[in-house]
C-alpha cells in the first residue's frame, strides 16, 4: 500500500452506507422515535448505537458530569446542549438515554462512561417536544395533558401521575412541592428535546405557564441531590426555524431563565471529522492516511515551488499535513465546505446533512469504482441523481440544475474527451459544490481550486488550465468582480448569451463570412503577390502577366476554375493564358465552417459588449472576447490551407506553413511569405537566384515566342517573358531574374545572340558595337540587359544572325569607337552656373531649378536667394547623417517638403547638427518649378530675376537650371 | 424595380486587377442644367470587398437581387445611395479591410437621412475635418 492507494482499498464503509436506502432517519437522529422504540436500529439498539458513535471529548464530559452527579450524591444540576441543528445535541441525548436505561448492561457505552461511574439504580424521563401533543399525549392507560403530567407518568406511571393529575393541563403549573414529589428521592435524569416545537403548539397563556414550570423545575432539581436535567438549547433554534421566530420573545425569556441555572455544552466540539468517519466507515487504515497526507504535503510544496502562487500558503505547513491525517479519507477542504459553506444553509442540518452527503459520495465512489487517494469536493458526482437531489432539491437550489446538467454533465465532460482527462469535471464539480450557498462570497480562488482538484500524479497546472477552458464554454460560471475567484451562478453567463445569439442568428453566416474575408485579405496582403479578391467567375480575375497574382477564393472548386480558365460562361470556357502568373488559395470546407462559427461567436460577443452594461457580464467579456477574437482570426487563417496552381491537384498547406494554433503574436499579415516559402520548398516557383536552363530558353521559349517583324528569326525579350508566363513547362514566375539569367547563359554558351536597343550585339565571344559601316568587335561579355521590346534574341542560325555579327574593316589611323550620340532635337537645355543661366534665359523658358548646399548657414539663406525668381513651387530636401556625440548614428532625411512645413526642417536639422560630431554629412536642396498652366506665355525678365538671385547667393550654393528645348 | 432614369444614386461595378471594384454616382444637374449621374467616388477592390454586404443590401433593397456584377449602372434609392456614397468617400485612401468592414456595418445600420446629411457635408467644399470625423465615428480609423 502506498500514497496513491485508493480510498476504496484503505477504507471499509459500513454496510448500511453501501447498501439499502440512505433514508433521513439513518442520519437524522430523532429522540422521540428512540423514546417510543421506533427508531432505526443504529439509534434504537444501544450496542449498535455506541459502535457508531465517536466518543468526542465533550460527549465524554457531558456523560461524566451527568452520571457523576447521579452516582456521587452531589447536588442536582441542569445542562443545556448548544449549537443549532446538526450539532450533535440529539445524539448526546440518545447516548444519555441509552446509558441511563442500560445500567445493568455494564459493557455498553464504555468508551463514554466506565462501568463504575454508572449508578446501580436510577429513573429517567425523556420528552421529545416534537412528539408531545399540545393538549394531550396518549399512553396505554391514560392521557397526559401537560409537560409535567408527561414527566410524572414517565417517572412512575399512573401512580406518580396521580400526584400531578389535578394540575395536568397546560395552564395549571404545579407548585415546587408537587414537583419535588413527582421526582421522588431516587437518582433521576430528565432529558428534554425540541421544547421550541412544543411551545409553538401552545397558546400564549400555556407558554407562560411552561416558563413558570421550568423555573420551578430548575429550583427543585438544583436544591436536591442526584437529579439532572439535560435539555437542548431553545434559543439556538431561532436561527433555523422561521416559525419559531414568531414566538421569539417567549423563547428568549425561557432561555434567560435557563441561563441562570444551567451549564452549556457543545457535544461535537471540533471532532466532526471523527464522528463522520466513525459513523460511515467500519475501518480506516491509518497508515495509508499518513502516507496520503505525506504525499499531499509533498505535492503541495512541489507545486508551490514550481508554479509560485498557485496554492494557499496554509496548505504547505506541517499542520495541514496533520489535518489531512485527521480528516482522512476526506480532504480537510471538503469538511470545511460541508460545515462552513453548506452548514449554514437552513435546510442542510450540519452534521446530518454532511453525513447524508458523504454517505452518498462514498456509495457513488464504491459503485462507480473511482480511484481517488482522498475524497474531495472534486469527487462529487453530479451525474448521480441522489447526490444531485440531496444537494439541489433538498437545499432548495434547483436553479443550479442548469449548471449541474449543462456545465458539468455536458461542457466539462466534452472538454474531458480530448485529451482524455477528468480534470474539467473535477474542477466544475468542486466549484459547484462551493457555489451552492448562492451568495457573493460562495466562490473558489484559483489556488483553492488547485488545492482541491490536484492529485499526486498531476504536474500542478492542470486545474488552472481546466478552469480557463471551462470559463470559455460553461454557461453559468462567473468570475467575481475582483476577477481572482470564480463561482457558479443561476443566471446564464456570456457563453450562454453567445449560444442563444447563435441559435437566434443574431449574426448571420454571411456577415461572419464577410468578416473572415477581411481577415484573409489582410493576412495575404504583401508585395510579392497582387491580390485578386473573391472572384465569382474566372473572368473576375484578369488574365495578366505583369505580376504574380494570388486569387482569394471561397471554395476549392472556384479556385480551380479561376486558375485554369480566364473566362467561363456556361459551357464556353477559355483557358488561362498566363498560367504561371497565378496561384489561388481556398478554405477547407470543414475548417471554414468552424472559422465561421468562431467568427459568429466573436461578433456576438462584441454586440453583447455594446448592449449590456452589467459589470459582471462586461468582466466576463473582458476575459472572453479577446480570446474569441484571436481564435476566430487564427482559425480563419488556418482554414485557408488549400493552395491551387495550374495543372496540379489542390494541395494542402502543411502545418509549418500555417499560423500556429496558439500563436501569441498573431499580427495577421505574413500570409504571402508563408505561401512563397511553400512554393519554393515544393519546387512550384522559380527561384530568383537560379537561372532558367538555357536549353529551355532556346528550345521552348524562343521558338514559341512571337517573332519580331524587325529582325527575321529573332524575338524580343518581352515576347520571351510573355511566353514564360504561358509555358506549361515552366513553374510560377515570381520575378524575371531567372529568365534574364537563362537568356544570359544561352548567349554565353553560344546558343543565342542578343541585340540591345542601341545596336550592340552580344554572343559568346563578346560584343559587336558601332554604327553601320563602323561596327567592331570588342571583348565585353554580356552582363545586364533589359527584358524589353527593344532587346532581341535570335538563334545563331537565324537569318538575321549574319547581319548582327557583321564586323567592318578598320580604316588605318582611325580609332574605332562609338561616336557620341547626337542630342535629340527636343532635349531640354541645362545651365550649371548663374552666368550661363542668365544667357540661356534670354532665349529660352526657365522650367526648373535646383540650389544645393552642404552648409547649414547657406541653407538657411536659400529661401532669400530664390525669392526674386518667383517659382510656382518651392520644395526643400534635406539629408543629414553622422555620428552622434554620445554614441550612435543619425540619419535624417526629408524629401520635397514645403520649406515652411510645420516640422520646421531646417531648424530640426540645426538641432540635430548640434548633437553630431563635426564630421557629419549635410545636404540641402531647394527644388524650384517654374512651369505654369498650359497656354501661358513665358514669364518676362527671367534674366533680371536670375541676376537679383545671383546677387544674394554665394559660392557655397551650387545651382542647376533646366530650360525649355531650343526652338 | 427602379429605373436608372429615376434613380437618385447609382452604382457601377467594374472589374479591376485586384477583383471587383465600383463607382458610385449621384444624380445632379451639370453646368448646362441637365440632370446627369455624376461620379461621387470610386470603390477600390479592397473597399468593394470589405463593403460587399452593404452594397449587396443596397442592391437587394432597390433591385431585388443581391448579385453584384460588372455591367450597367445599378440604380440605388436615396437612402441606400447616401449610405453607399458616404462609405465610398470615406473608404477612399484607406487600406485596412477590417476597418472598412466595420465602417460598412455602421452604414448598414445608419439612418438614410443621417447618411444624406453626412454626404452633404462630405461633398461640400474640401473639408478634411468632416471626413476625419466620420471615419472616427464609424470606426474606419483608430
Amino acid at each position: 500500500m502506498n500514497a496513491s492507494t485508493s480510498v476504496r482499498k484503505s477504507c471499509k464503509p459500513r454496510r448500511e452506507v453501501l447498501e439499502g436506502p440512505l433514508s433521513d432517519a439513518m442520519f437524522g437522529a430523532e429522540f422521540g422515535t428512540v423514546i417510543n422504540g421506533t427508531a432505526p436500529r443504529i439509534y434504537q439498539d444501544a450496542k449498535t448505537f455506541f459502535a457508531n458513535t465517536h466518543p468526542t471529548s465533550t460527549l465524554k464530559k457531558i456523560t461524566h458530569h451527568v452520571f457523576s452527579t447521579l452516582v456521587k450524591d452531589e447536588s442536582g444540576r441542569a445542562l443545556r446542549l448548544s449549537t443549532g441543528f446538526g450539532g450533535g445535541k440529539t445524539h448526546a441525548l440518545i447516548a444519555l438515554w441509552h446509558l441511563a436505561r442500560n445500567t445493568s448492561g455494564r459493557n455498553i457505552g464504555t468508551e463514554l462512561l466506565s462501568a463504575e461511574d454508572q449508578p446501580a439504580k436510577m429513573k429517567v424521563a425523556a420528552v421529545d417536544g416534537a412528539a408531545l401533543g399540545a393538549d394531550k399525549t396518549t399512553h396505554p392507560d391514560l392521557l397526559t395533558h401537560s409537560l409535567w403530567g408527561e414527566i410524572a407518568y414517565q417517572l412512575g406511571g399512573k401512580k406518580v401521575y396521580d400526584i400531578v393529575a389535578s394540575y395536568d393541563d397546560p395552564y395549571s403549573v404545579p407548585d415546587n412541592q408537587v414537583i419535588a414529589n413527582i421526582l421522588g428521592s431516587e437518582p433521576i435524569l430528565l432529558l428534554i428535546d425540541e421544547i421550541v416545537v412544543y411551545m409553538k403548539a401552545l397558546d400564549d397563556r400555556a407558554r407562560n405557564s411552561l416558563q413558570v414550570f421550568f423555573r420551578k423545575l430548575l429550583t427543585v432539581i438544583t436544591t436536591r441531590n442526584q437529579a439532572v436535567l439535560v435539555m437542548t438549547d431553545p434559543a439556538a433554534q431561532l436561527a433555523y426555524d422561521e416559525e419559531a421566530r414568531a414566538i421569539e420573545s417567549v423563547i428568549r425569556k425561557l432561555d434567560e431563565e435557563l441561563s441562570r441555572k444551567v451549564s452549556d455544552y457543545e457535544p461535537i466540539g471540533k471532532e466532526a471529522a471523527q464522528i463522520i468517519s466513525r459513523r460511515l466507515f467500519e475501518k480506516v487504515d491509518s497508515s495509508i492516511a499518513e502516507a496520503v497526507a505525506t504525499a499531499y504535503h509533498e505535492l503541495y510544496n512541489r507545486v508551490d515551488s514550481e508554479t509560485g502562487a498557485s496554492l494557499p500558503k496554509a496548505v504547505l505547513s506541517e499542520a495541514y499535513k496533520k489535518e489531512i491525517i485527521y480528516t482522512y479519507p476526506f480532504h480537510p477542504r471538503l469538511m470545511e465546505t460541508a460545515q462552513n459553506r453548506l452548514g449554514p444553509l437552513p435546510t442542510y442540518q450540519k452534521s446530518r446533512g454532511t453525513l447524508r452527503l458523504f454517505a452518498r459520495i462514498i456509495r457513488d465512489i464504491w459503485s462507480t469504482k473511482v480511484e481517488t487517494p482522498i475524497i474531495t469536493g472534486a469527487d462529487v458526482n453530479w451525474d448521480n441523481e441522489d447526490i444531485q437531489g440531496d444537494l439541489l432539491s433538498r437545499l432548495d437550489r434547483q436553479e443550479f440544475s442548469g449548471a449541474a446538467n449543462e456545465d458539468i454533465g455536458r461542457h466539462a465532460r466534452n472538454l474531458d474527451k480530448e485529451p482524455k482527462t477528468d480534470m474539467h469535471t473535477r474542477v466544475a464539480s468542486a466549484l459547484l459544490l462551493e457555489s451552492l450557498p448562492a451568495t457573493d462570497n460562495a466562490y473558489l480562488r484559483r489556488e483553492e481550486i488547485t488545492q482541491i482538484c490536484i492529485r499526486p500524479q498531476d504536474a500542478g497546472n492542470e486545474p488552472g488550465e481546466a478552469l480557463d477552458r471551462l470559463l470559455s464554454v460553461c454557461w453559468y460560471t462567473y468570475p467575481t468582480i475582483s476577477g481572482d475567484a470564480y463561482q457558479f451562478k443561476t443566471e446564464a453567463n456570456v457563453n450562454k448569451l453567445i449560444e442563444e445569439g447563435l441559435a437566434s442568428n443574431v449574426v448571420p453566416e454571411s456577415e461572419a463570412a464577410q468578416q473572415i474575408h477581411t481577415v484573409i485579405e489582410r493576412y495575404f496582403t504583401g508585395a510579392t503577390f497582387s491580390l485578386k479578391r473573391w472572384p465569382e467567375t474566372p473572368g473576375d480575375a484578369r488574365d495578366e502577366e505583369k505580376t504574380l497574382s494570388l486569387a482569394l477564393c471561397d471554395s476549392v472548386e472556384r479556385a480551380v476554375e479561376v486558375v485554369i480558365h480566364s473566362r467561363k460562361d456556361g459551357d464556353e470556357a477559355q483557358p488561362r493564358a498566363y498560367r504561371n502568373a497565378i496561384v489561388a488559395i481556398a478554405p477547407e470546407p470543414s475548417l471554414f465552417k468552424q472559422a465561421i462559427d468562431h467568427a459568429r461567436r466573436s461578433l456576438i460577443a462584441a454586440k453583447i459588449k455594446k448592449e449590456r452594461k452589467d459589470p459582471q457580464i462586461r468582466k466576463q467579456l473582458g476575459n472572453i472576447q479577446p480570446k474569441l477574437e484571436k481564435l476566430y482570426r487564427i482559425s480563419a487563417v488556418r482554414a485557408f490551407n488549400q493552395i491551387i496552381v495550374y495543372n496540379s491537384e489542390p494541395r494542402t498547406l502543411e502545418e509549418k506553413y500555417l499560423v500556429s494554433k496558439d500563436e501569441t503574436l498573431f499580427r495577421g499579415t505574413d500570409g504571402q511569405g508563408k505561401i512563397m516559402d511553400y512554393l519554393y520548398d515544393k519546387g512550384l516557383a522559380l527561384k530568383s537566384t537560379i537561372g532558367l536552363d538555357p536549353l529551355i530558353v532556346v528550345d521552348k521559349l524562343v521558338p514559341a515566342a512571337t517573332p519580331s517583324t524587325t529582325y527575321k528569326g529573332a524575338v524580343s525579350c518581352a515576347a520571351i517573358v510573355d511566353q514564360a508566363y504561358r509555358s506549361s513547362s515552366l513553374k510560377l514566375i515570381v520575378d524575371l531574374e531567372p529568365i534574364r539569367k537563362g537568356i544570359e547563359k544561352a548567349v554565353l554558351s553560344g546558343n543565342l545572340l542578343l541585340r540591345m536597343g542601341d545596336g550592340r550585339v552580344y554572343d559568346d565571344q563578346g560584343c559587336i558595337i558601332g554604327e553601320k559601316g563602323r561596327r567592331q568587335r570588342r571583348e565585353d561579355l554580356l552582363t545586364n540587359f533589359p527584358l524589353s521590346e527593344n532587346t532581341f534574341v535570335a538563334p545563331t542560325s537565324a537569318p538575321c544572325a549574319d547581319d548582327w555579327l557583321h564586323v567592318d574593316e578598320v580604316i588605318p589611323g582611325e580609332e574605332p569607337g562609338p561616336p557620341p550620340p547626337p542630342p535629340p532635337p527636343d532635349q531640354p537645355v541645362y545651365a550649371d552656373n548663374w552666368q550661363q543661366a542668365r544667357e540661356i534665359a534670354r532665349k529660352q523658358e526657365l522650367l526648373e531649378g535646383t540650389l544645393k548646399t552642404n552648409d547649414l548657414e547657406a541653407a538657411q539663406h536659400l529661401l532669400a536667394v530664390v525669392q526674386p525668381l518667383s517659382a510656382q513651387t518651392v520644395r526643400l530636401s534635406i539629408a543629414l547623417s553622422g555620428d552622434l556625440k554620445d554614441g550612435g548614428y543619425l540619419n535624417f532625411s526629408l524629401e520635397l517638403v514645403k520649406p515652411e512645413h510645420a516640422l520646421k526642417p531646417l531648424k530640426k536639422a540645426e538641432e540635430f547638427i548640434r548633437n553630431l560630431r563635426p564630421e557629419y554629412d549635410f545636404e540641402a536642396i531647394l527644388t524650384l518649378d517654374f512651369r505654369t498652366g498650359e497656354g501661358e506665355t513665358r514669364r518676362p525678365n527671367t534674366e533680371g530675376s536670375l541676376q537679383q538671385a545671383q546677387a544674394q547667393a554665394d559660392d557655397r550654393i551650387q545651382v542647376e537650371f533646366k530650360f525649355s528645348p531650343l526652338e | 424595380m427602379m429605373k436608372i432614369r429615376e434613380a437618385p444614386f447609382a452604382l457601377r461595378v467594374t472589374r479591376r486587377s485586384g477583383g471587383l471594384a465600383g463607382v458610385v454616382y449621384r444624380r445632379s444637374s451639370g453646368k448646362n442644367g441637365y440632370d446627369h449621374l455624376h461620379r461621387i467616388a470610386g470603390l477600390s477592390a479592397v473597399a468593394f470587398s470589405a463593403g460587399r454586404l452593404l452594397l449587396e443590401k443596397g442592391n437587394l433593397a432597390v433591385n431585388g437581387s443581391r448579385k453584384l456584377q460588372p455591367g450597367p449602372f445599378m440604380p440605388l434609392d436615396a437612402d441606400w445611395g447616401a449610405r453607399i456614397a458616404c462609405y465610398a468617400l470615406l473608404a477612399a485612401g484607406l487600406r485596412n479591410p477590417e476597418r472598412m468592414l466595420t465602417a460598412s456595418q455602421h452604414f448598414m445600420q445608419a439612418d438614410g437621412a443621417e447618411a444624406a446629411w453626412w454626404l452633404g457635408r462630405l461633398t461640400r467644399a474640401e473639408d478634411s475635418r468632416t471626413i476625419r470625423s466620420l471615419r472616427i465615428l464609424v470606426e474606419a480609423v483608430e
